[in-house]
């Protein structure tokens, strides 16, 4: 993991290097093809038509049928006139990121809509990555990339090893994250243009100040030597909340249409934060849940999540706190039985033998045919003879 | 499985002190552990991690982990980073965590939907230890299943892990793998 880092980091700040000495190229008007198929950009277009067909087959993609036809509606609302142009990819990766590819496809990854809290800062995160395709942002990156061999064949490695082997899109992604890396006033650019979409488009304009302003939490807290999603090339600094914050309340109210952005999400909470705490990116998660927590729309699987988080963590107190979050998730009625089974875990560490053999029993009543079966018989063993 | 998720990192940077070779049937000291394999492997990797395969890795893997100290990262060799957050093994885990960690070390290699079908206590010599069974997908879409057995000793994790495409080579190889699992010994490297 952080080998990577450092190749992204090394990658990033090669760049920097030689940022700014290629003019940009001049918006895509709609429907923009590249047509000289001897351009480097013909050939940009025909790399991402190759990740873009295993993306459409791979099983890392949200097979929610509802979820994606509400994704390009609000893309079509915030960019009516690109609609037909874009292609968005939801893509189960815990960290927050979207990234937009020179050809149309756009990826959103599911650790973005589990901290994206309304339709409206879901469709300024659209808007501004819209931006980046419009204005062909890649297509000037990928010109200064070109310039330095080594990064070509950094990143030609990363786009062999998509199509190879276990390494996931996370991976993949990263390995393409310096074309992504377009700079402090591309993202400014980026910022406003989004904020100019959803305002014409109805959509509150307050709402991107609140997302960045969260985002910005989650990244002073975050352990800065692990993989970071999209903060790797789009800093979440407090200047950028505040500015978005203060251009936002510039341009008056609009509707956020928080309810029905909730409801989609909803069934996909419990998987999405197993993912982001699969991680185990504590104090970053922990920054999430209490924000997540405080929602009118916080459900079990939040609470339960955030037991989970002081289980694993294990740090001072932390197994007491997350003894006492089990037992409010034991309370409730939708309550998982794999609560049980964590709760056992954390009252065995806690010196409370029979209570946790109890609970273990507890569990395995709920589920007999737990595939852990047979190990948890012999904990309870271990439990039971002490 | 981070064995292959570096291979081209590895090759650039640690060429100079890995073994790369053939592992012969008969029995076989890997890095403190012994194990008599049935039949010829191809072996690269360095101490501490390698992996073991018949047709290539992406039709059979066999990862050998060993000496992973409290605090390391689990299936990775960058241990520079010795504080901190990520998955790290822990001396407290018990099998059922060490499972946990396991599953989601897959994930964050790019496993997808990396689930453990099975876990249960299993002896290595006189050693207490846990195997498990799993399957996930790789990015394409291709069934894989895994086997694993894992045990501590010297306080630290020692682990294999196999695994093929579930169809033909899973099951071609298992007997073979049972029979290597079986056969493993801590000796003490
Ligand atoms: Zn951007």
């Amino acid at each position: 993991m952080n080998r990577r880092i450092v190749r992204v980091g090394a990658l990033i700040a090669l760049l920097w290097l030689n940022a700014c000495a290629v003019a940009p190229p001049p918006p895509a008007p709609v429907g923009y093809q590249p047509t000289d198929v001897s351009s480097d950009e013909a050939g940009l277009w025909a790399q991402m038509v190759k990740i873009e067909e295993s993306l459409a087959s791979s099983p890392a993609r949200v097979n929610d049928p509802e979820l994606q036809r509400y994704l390009n509606d609000v893309s079509c609302k915030v960019a009516p006139d690109y609609c037909e142009d874009l292609r968005i990819y939801l893509i189960r990766e815990p960290y927050f990121n979207a990234a937009m590819y020179p050809n149309g496809v756009m990826l959103v990854w599911t650790g973005l809509l589990l901290r994206v809290e309304d339709e409206a800062q879901l469709a300024f995160v659209l808007g501004h990555e819209l931006s980046h395709f419009r204005h062909r942002d890649t297509l000037a990156r990928w010109r200064q990339i070109k310039r330095t061999e080594n990064v070509v064949a950094s990143l030609s490695v990363a786009g062999g090893a998509f199509g190879a082997g276990l390494v996931g899109v996370a991976g993949a992604v990263s390995g393409y994250a310096a074309l992504f890396a377009y700079g402090r006033d591309l993202e400014r650019q980026a910022d406003r243009y989004g904020l100019e979409r959803i305002h014409q488009a109805g959509y509150d304009p307050s709402a991107p100040g609140r997302l960045w302003q969260s985002m910005w939490e989650e990244d002073r807290v975050r352990d800065k030597a692990l993989l970071s999603g999209i903060f790797a090339t789009h800093p979440a600094t407090e200047e950028r909340a505040s500015e978005l914050g203060r251009q936002g309340a510039e341009l008056g109210p609009g509707s956020d249409h928080r309810s029905r952005y909730q409801a989609l999400i909803a069934p996909w909470r419990g998987q999405w934060l197993d993912d982001e705490l699969g991680r185990r990116h504590y104090a970053q998660s922990e920054v999430l849940l209490r924000r997540l927590l405080s929602w009118p729309e916080a459900d079990v699987s939040t609470r339960y999540a955030l037991a989970e988080l002081y289980r694993l963590r294990a740090a001072e107190g932390d197994l007491q706190r997350a003894l006492s979050t089990y037992d409010e998730v034991l309370a409730l009625p939708q309550a998982p039985a794999v609560a049980y089974r964590q709760r056992a875990q954390v009252r065995a560490k806690l010196g409370d033998p029979s209570g946790a053999a109890a609970d273990y029993r507890q569990f395995l009543r709920a589920q007999p045919e737990a595939p852990e079966q047979a190990m948890i018989e012999q904990l309870i063993n271990q439990l039971e003879g002490s | 499985m981070m064995v292959l998720r570096w291979l081209p990192l590895i090759a650039l940077f640690i060429a100079g002190c890995s073994s790369n070779g053939l592992v012969r049937p008969g029995s076989v000291q890997v890095d403190g552990l012994q194990l008599r394999p049935g039949t010829a492997w191809t072996q690269r990797g360095v101490k501490g991690e390698r992996q073991w395969t018949i047709d290539g890795p992406q039709l059979n893997a066999l990862e050998i982990y060993t000496g992973i100290k409290d605090g390391d990262f689990i299936f990775d060799l960058d241990q520079r980073n010795k504080r901190g957050e990520g998955l790290r093994y822990r001396a407290s885990m018990n099998a059922l965590e060490l499972q946990e960690l396991i599953v989601a070390g897959l994930r964050e290699a790019g496993a997808i939907d990396p689930e453990s079908i099975r876990l249960a206590p299993r002896e290595v010599g006189d050693l207490p230890g846990f195997e498990l069974e799993l399957r996930f997908a790789n990015a394409q879409g291709l069934h894989y299943r895994a086997l694993g057995l894992g045990f501590v000793a010297d306080q630290r994790l020692q682990f294999l892990l196999y695994y093929a495409p579930a169809e033909y080579y899973f099951e071609r190889e298992r007997r073979e793998i049972e029979s290597l699992f079986a056969s493993l010994r801590w000796t003490k490297g």
